[in-house]
């Protein structure tokens, strides 16, 4: 089990760990989830030996690694742009962390095909390095650093250099390989799809600092403050004056079950809020913020049917909730409209509020300009710190 | 003599990539031509043309050619004995050379510490003191009397020793150079594989260095193979290499035939290692994503790195320090105490050594170098441009001889300066000589020094510069070169550095009277007398500070923006 | 076939594998130039063939008067790199004659006399001057020089005039012989009187000698020792050098060396007293010291000396051969042969100039000085120096 406390480090004015803590269990895989120049990859270097820090301490099984030098540990690194070893071959490059292990003769060899085998590479032992696409690149890091069976593998954005079907298709494979070696890893990434799709807990991470921890759905349903909810892409979100049980918004006023305050480790809020009638704007500054999910918000058309759609139905990514607005319902116009494959993503200016994003399924959209009446369910809406 | 089509023409002869992209359009042809045709034209007339003629004169000064020299080379055991002590006192100077600089090179490579861009020119200025003062700084310093206690003095150890002093600066600019640049990130990819670091540095740092070791080496062997000014001083009389006994020879015996005949026999055995060492680059090299210096090197960290950081230096400062330490000494130690007689003495001719105030000197040795190293950076940039990216044997046969002036009988050269070059222009008593002779020498640093770098520079960045409008020289210019420049200043420094130090073949030609720095030393020490010695001690000091401001100097140029990319 | 590591693709290869290899398109192009090259320079555009081929040839008159008519134009003179004249000396030869002075520094006695053999037919210089009476035979061999016979000849002792066709003209002489410093040599221990002596047990380990073959004091010492003891008899050269080595003689590569670096004398910082050197070496020490000295620190082995004796002569082919036979003129007159000898430290060969003060005061001539001619020691010098060589460094 790893485990690092308080670790901080400054490189001049820049403060890159500021009293990280982490814990890994064995056979967990945590990922690190944060923007570039958050410090996750100074993290992954300090656990690995490579840094040292000024505060703080890495132990595994309750033992200091403070005096292990890098090469002693028996942790694996994949770094970000491979590092693969450009004056050997591939099996030069997988078979080396067992050479220096001591393995050698048929144990090595078989080893070195077991590994290839298993990252899909079966027969590329004497390839060059310089002829590599990326994905086969990042499948030679992936089996080099596996080769040697560390106890702790720390992967730094591994996907990051390769296409979409690519990726997806090897965040299966390497899913299916963490529950197959039942590996102990620390995934470090700023795609939070990746993050949520390999790991049984997910930190959050922001200069230095953890802003956020838990399992996957977790940190997707409830984050924990107004920072990790853009972070993750939830752009709707809008100050909220908490009074009595309302939190008086732009966009109309909401009833609230509960508050939680925001802040690292603890539960986030959990406010169940119902539509409520788009009164009186809020005027003072509030602490607390509404966040609404924009595939939670059903978009119902205003001025008749939108095109191809029965009348009177509901656009809307999830089940329609109703099939007419009520009259007390936030109102607007749609401005945008933008085509995503999967659905429709657009934006609306609402009524006497900022304009919000709505994401939508792929038919019976309106139109740019129509008016559109909105509707929110309980899930998707929150109010955060 | 040049490849058959015009260079540029179609894509096979430049690598499918040629250094611009785009579809070859005559100005481009023309480009690739000049850049081809530019160093064999310069090679073959300022160093070919005389040496054949030289050779040819040489071995047929009877009236029909003579090849019988050869025959005594076989048969006399004198001259086998000089061709194998040239072979491996050459090769045991390599080494030591090596094993004692490569530390430094890591030191100066990896590590910043106060003082660091002081000393880096620091350790170029034994390349440029004349044989005559070092050996009597040496003799010094071996002798009975000296630190170490044993008479080491005309021993094969005085021989080594000093040329491990004089070829340090090499191994550590030219190692050092790339190894500043190595990704640090493979190093640490090999250490969570479990590799302390020694053995990092076995399987991943030296084969990432082999070319720029390989190509130091390559230096120093030629420069030990055909030594000449150390061996007769230090070594006494019973050793000699190939080059003594050419001297012996010509000027003592003035059997040119066999002169001639041992000068052959000195660049067959440097053509033969220098081939060798073409093909082992050729196959060797990869393409290294280089990092710049201002990544890969910092402060010492740990105990362990400052002890090391210190050790090497304080080595450094010892060894070389302390033959530099005794001339300056010497240069202020008059009869009457600590002055600045011998250096007021420099401005007047009242010794009349000179018919020149020694200033003089100065000055023209370093309006010689200043020539010297622009011609050696332009003509050396061409040629590690071909060499670099053409594969083909134009390339390869570029490679090996511009690398032959360093290791062909510099009084065979000489001759054959003044045996040749009367045509089509009278080059043989022009002042001019002098910068073009030591371009000779200096061109393989500028080539040596950066076609490592070169090789490695990803093709992928001058593939995007192209991509964003950027036509072939702008591409050259703003990808290449700042990625470069860093080890074309190191050799610009060489050549300059080697012009101020004199190249062995100006000794013997006529020269009109302009005096550099080397010939004043060794005019004034041509004679007996306190004051003379003593201006020989201050003229070579002011040499070596000449030499480090210069290379200072060099290093802080800029190219184009920002110096270390 | 370098591949962007990033690259998902290949780029083309290098098409041609099979090229010939790089020592051939080295000694290709070596042979071409060498086709090219060579017979156009022998062809020698532009170089005039000259008369003198060794025989007959005219020779200016003796005793006719210079004439004082100003030519134009350039001498260039071609020397070795010891050469050193005062400031406004070769300007006074300008002032009289109105030709201009250049000259052409060729590094050591030999390397010149190379140079100015292997450019006969088209000669860097008007004048050579630095080819000594150990090289004469050889320069006269090669027919470099044309007959020219300067007035200033009658007043050069007839011991120096070794070249009765009058091709060189002796300037100046000097002797090679043995410095010891005075220092060493305070106590009991007397410096040694003769070249014998120097196989003495009291001088083991004090004595160093420069290498023939790469020094011209040095090869002098030797001819010394050549014509003191003879080639054949009881006692030869050989068994001289053999008694030498036997106790325990140094030798090094060349005179700086020598004197700087082994000798422990004057500027000396060796540690040997007893050193091969200019008989007015001490001259030197003395005009080159520091602070002001009364007495010469060093002194001479006045026994074993050998004279040495440098020409001058006008070069066969040479641009302006009228100009040059002033200027040899010049280097015999009594301006140029007075201004010698605190310069180059040589004797003045005209016996009508003064030698300067500092000369008579600390220098010491020796009154025998050996001396062999020319001829015989352009017949032998290569064969003696092989056998030194084969006795000193076996």
């Amino acid at each position: 089990m790893l485990e690092a406390r308080d670790l901080t480090l400054h490189f001049g004015p820049v403060t890159a760990l500021d009293g990280f803590a982490l814990t890994v269990p064995d056979g967990h895989v945590v990922s690190v989830l944060g923007p570039s120049a958050c410090g996750k990859s100074t993290l992954l270097r300090v656990i690995a030996g490579l840094q040292s820090i000024e505060a703080g301490d890495v132990l595994w099984d309750g033992r200091s690694l403070r005096d292990t030098p890098p090469h002693l540990r028996g942790f694996g690194l994949m770094f970000q742009d491979y590092s693969l070893f450009p004056h050997k071959t591939v099996a030069g490059n997988v078979a080396f962390g067992l050479r220096m292990a001591g393995m050698g003769g048929a144990e090595l060899s078989g080893r070195v095909d077991a590994a290839l085998e298993r990252v899909g590479l079966p027969g590329y032992r004497e390839r060059s390095i310089g002829n590599l696409s990326g994905g086969e690149q990042q499948r030679v890091a992936l089996a080099r650093a596996l080769a040697p069976q560390p106890r702790l593998l720390m992967l730094d954005e591994p996907l990051g250099a390769l296409d979409r079907t690519l990726r997806e298709r090897l965040l299966g494979e390497l899913r299916q390989l963490f529950a197959d070696l039942g590996i102990t890893a620390i995934y470090v990434t700023h795609d939070q799809e990746e993050a949520f799709a390999l790991s049984d807990h997910v930190m959050v991470m922001r200069a230095g600092r953890v802003e956020q921890e838990g399992p996957p759905e977790e940190v997707w349903r409830r984050p924990a403050g107004e920072w990790v909810a853009r972070f993750l892409g939830l752009a709707n979100i809008v100050e909220a004056r908490l009074e009595g049980g309302w939190a008086l918004t732009p966009w109309g006023r909401f009833q609230v079950s509960a508050v939680g305050a925001a802040g690292v480790g603890v539960a986030p809020a959990t406010p169940a809020a119902v539509l409520g009638t788009p009164e009186a704007r809020v005027t003072s500054a509030a602490t607390a913020r509404l966040v609404l999910r924009p595939d939670a918000i059903g978009v119902v058309p205003l001025d008749g049917a939108p095109d191809g759609a029965a009348p009177g139905a509901v656009a809307s990514a999830r089940e329609c909730v109703a099939e007419s607005a009520p009259d007390d319902t936030p109102r607007g116009t749609v401005v945008s409209r933008v085509f995503r494959g999967g659905g429709y993503l657009l934006l609306i200016q609402v009524d006497r509020g900022p304009v919000l994003e709505a994401q939508v399924t792929w038919s019976g959209v309106p139109r740019i300009g129509e008016r559109v009446g909105l509707i929110i369910g309980a899930e998707g809406a929150f109010v955060v710190e | 003599m040049i490849a058959g089509g015009s260079a540029g023409s179609g894509s096979t002869s430049w690598r499918g990539r040629p250094p611009w992209g785009g579809r070859p359009s005559w100005p481009r042809r023309l480009g690739g031509l000049v850049l081809v045709v530019v160093p064999i034209v310069y090679l073959s007339y300022l160093f070919l043309y005389p040496l054949v003629s030289i050779l040819w004169l040489s071995l047929t000064g009877t009236g029909r050619l003579d090849l019988s020299p050869f025959w005594q080379i076989v048969v006399r055991p004198s001259l086998r004995g000089i061709i194998w002590f040239s072979l491996w006192q050459a090769v045991v100077s390599t080494v030591l050379t090596l094993v004692l600089g490569l530390p430094a090179a890591y030191v100066f490579a990896r590590y910043d510490f106060p003082g660091k861009s002081l000393a880096r020119p620091m350790v170029t200025i034994p390349f440029v003191l004349p044989a005559v003062v070092v050996g009597s700084a040496f003799m010094a310093l071996l002798g009975p009397t000296g630190p170490l206690g044993v008479d080491l003095r005309r021993t094969v150890w005085a021989i080594l020793l000093a040329h491990a002093f004089y070829n340090y600066a090499v191994v550590v600019r030219t190692v050092g150079g790339l190894w500043a640049h190595l990704d640090p990130r493979l190093e640490e990819a090999a250490r969570m594989l479990g590799a302390g670091r020694v053995r990092t540095f076995r399987e991943v740092t030296l084969p990432l260095l082999r070319p720029a070791i390989a190509a130091a080496a390559s230096i120093v062997f030629l420069f030990t193979f055909t030594s000449f000014g150390v061996i007769l001083i230090l070594g006494g009389l019973h050793y000699a290499t190939i080059e003594v006994e050419i001297y012996r020879q010509t000027t003592s015996f003035l059997n040119l035939g066999l002169a001639a005949a041992l000068a052959v026999v000195q660049m067959v055995g440097v053509t033969a290692i220098l081939v060798l060492y073409s093909q082992y680059q050729e196959r060797r090299s990869m393409e290294l994503s280089l990092r710049p210096v201002r990544e890969t090197s910092r402060r010492p960290r740990t105990r362990g790195e400052k002890t090391l950081v210190a050790g090497v230096l304080g080595f450094t400062a010892v060894f070389l320090g302390a033959p530099l330490v005794l001339l300056v000494e010497r240069s202020f130690h008059t009869a009457t105490g600590y002055g600045l007689t011998y250096y007021r003495a420099l401005g007047s001719t009242r010794t009349g050594s000179l018919f020149v105030p020694p200033v003089e000197a100065i000055r023209n040795s370093l309006v010689f170098a200043v020539v010297a190293t622009i011609i050696a950076v332009i003509v050396g940039m061409m040629a590690a441009a071909v060499i670099a990216y053409r594969s083909d044997w134009t390339a390869r046969g570029l490679d090996v001889v511009l690398m032959l002036p360093l290791g062909t009988s510099a009084v065979t050269i000489g001759l054959g300066f003044i045996v040749a070059l009367d045509w089509p222009w009278d080059l043989r008593t022009s002042a001019l000589l002098i910068p073009l002779a030591h371009s000779l020498v200096a061109i393989p640093f500028v080539v040596r020094t950066s076609l490592p770098v070169l090789r490695s520079v990803r093709g992928r960045l001058r593939e995007a510069a192209a991509v964003l409008g950027a036509p072939p020289s702008r591409v050259w210019r703003e990808i290449d070169l700042p990625l470069v420049a860093r080890s074309v200043l190191v050799g610009a420094g060489f050549a300059f550095a080697i012009s101020l130090g004199e190249f062995g073949a100006t000794s013997f030609i006529a020269r009109p009277d302009t005096p550099t720095v080397p010939v004043a030393i060794f005019r004034l020490l041509g004679r007996p007398g306190a004051l003379n010695l003593g201006q020989a001690m201050a003229l070579s000091t002011i040499l070596m500070a000449l030499t480090a401001v210069a290379i200072g100097l060099i290093e802080r140029f800029r190219l184009g923006e920002g110096g270390e990319f | 076939m370098k591949h962007d590591v990033l690259s998902n693709r290949r780029s083309d290869g290098r098409a041609a594998k099979r090229r010939p290899t790089p020592v051939v398109a080295a000694v290709l192009v070596l042979i071409a130039t060498a086709l090219v090259a060579v017979p156009a320079s022998l062809a020698g555009c532009g170089s005039t063939t000259t008369t003198t081929a060794g025989g007959a040839a005219t020779i200016a008159p003796a005793g006719a008067p210079t004439t004082t008519v100003t030519l134009g134009g350039e001498v260039v003179l071609m020397t070795h790199d010891s050469f050193a004249v005062s400031e406004g000396v070769l300007e006074e030869f300008t002032a009289q004659t109105g030709v201009k002075v250049r000259v052409l520094k060729s590094g050591d006695a030999g390397a010149m006399l190379n140079q100015a053999v292997l450019t006969k037919d088209h000669p860097l210089a008007d004048v050579l001057y630095g080819v000594d009476n150990t090289f004469l035979s050889r320069a006269l061999d090669a027919g470099i020089f044309e007959p020219y016979e300067p007035p200033g000849l009658a007043s050069v002792p007839p011991e120096f005039q070794l070249d009765p066709s009058h091709r060189a003209a002796p300037i100046d002489y000097g002797d090679i012989c043995v410095n010891y410093d005075k220092a060493a040599f305070t106590g009991l221990t007397k410096p040694p009187a003769t070249l014998r002596d120097l196989t003495e047990p009291e001088y083991r380990s004090r004595l160093v000698v420069e290498n023939p073959a790469t020094s011209s004091p040095g090869l002098a010492f030797v001819l010394a020792t050549i014509a003191e003891f003879g080639e054949t008899g009881d006692y030869t050269w050989r068994d001289y050098w053999a008694d030498l080595v036997k106790n325990d003689v140094l030798v090094v590569g060349g005179w700086e060396d020598a004197y700087y670096s082994a000798f422990s004398g004057g500027s000396g910082k060796g540690d040997r007293p007893l050193v091969v050197s200019y008989a007015t070496s001490p001259v030197a020490e003395v005009v080159y010291a520091e602070t002001p000295v009364t007495v010469a620190p060093t002194g001479i082995v006045a026994e074993g000396a050998f004279r040495q004796v440098e020409f001058a002569g006008v070069l066969a082919g040479a641009k302006n051969p009228e100009a040059a036979r002033r200027f040899v003129d010049f280097l015999l007159s009594t301006r140029f042969q007075e201004d010698m000898p605190l310069q180059m430290f040589v004797y003045p060969a005209n016996s009508e100039a003064a030698v300067p003060t500092e000369f008579a005061t600390y220098a010491a001539v020796p009154e025998r000085a050996a001396a062999l001619d020319p001829a015989v020691i352009g017949a032998n010098r290569d064969r003696w120096i092989e056998e030194w060589t084969s006795i000193v460094l076996p």
